[in-house]
């Protein structure tokens, strides 16, 4: 992430302004594509207005394992972002 | 020489994470560069949790917690995805450099022609 590590200070705060933002929009359409993934997999008739019971649950069980299946995937990723960075931490010392 | 060893350093690193990807940004606007690497990281967590929700937990969704299979499996999975998304940086940056090369043949091949 060095585009964003070496960021010269004048516009750090300008960043963080559109980070806040992207943040904000990402979670928006995270919602609203968990919601069509849940229901694309939860809910496949249509005898009534309301979701049944077995739906509901579906849906919520659904919600929550997206949702830790997300955080997990997260802190996996941020590992292997830690451990590329050391490698080429790693190899700029080495070359010197 | 610390100044030109601090460039060279950011250089081959935005190769590494960043220029595989995309080009490297033509004029270095440096707010442009942070706020596309930002997205580029939004992005590819987006896909990465979605294509590994999707392969690895099961459609029934009966209960809230994940299984101890789909755990193992997501960190498996996100393991491939990053090293996927390695080796299709690599053939991007040969077609690119390769493509890069023929266009440069052929400019001078006109130049050639044309200077006649």
């Amino acid at each position: 992430m060095d585009g964003v590590q070496n960021l010269p200070p004048h516009v750090q705060g300008q960043f963080m302004q559109n980070l806040e933002q992207m943040q904000m929009k990402d979670s928006l359409t995270m919602y609203n594509n968990l919601v069509e993934r849940c229901f694309n997999s939860c809910v496949s008739s249509f005898r009534s207005k309301s979701l049944d019971k077995y739906e509901t649950s579906c849906v919520e069980n659904c919600a929550s394992r997206y949702i830790k299946m997300t955080q997990r995937v997260g802190l996996r990723f941020a590992e292997h972002q830690a451990m590329q960075q050391k490698r080429a931490a790693d190899a700029m010392g080495a070359g010197k | 020489i610390a100044e030109i060893t601090r460039v060279k350093r950011k250089q081959i690193t935005m190769n590494s994470f960043f220029g595989q990807k995309e080009e490297k940004p033509a004029g270095p606007d440096p707010l442009f560069a942070a706020t596309t690497e930002m997205e580029m990281y939004t992005h590819l967590f987006n896909n990465m949790a979605a294509a590994c929700f999707e392969k690895c937990s099961s459609r029934k969704h009966k209960e809230p917690d994940l299984a101890l299979g789909e755990m193992s499996c997501s960190d498996r999975c996100v393991s491939k995805y990053l090293e996927a998304q390695e080796k299709v940086g690599v053939v991007l940056q040969k077609a690119n450099e390769a493509q890069a090369l023929q266009q440069k043949n052929l400019a001078e091949m006109q130049n050639a022609l044309g200077g006649r």
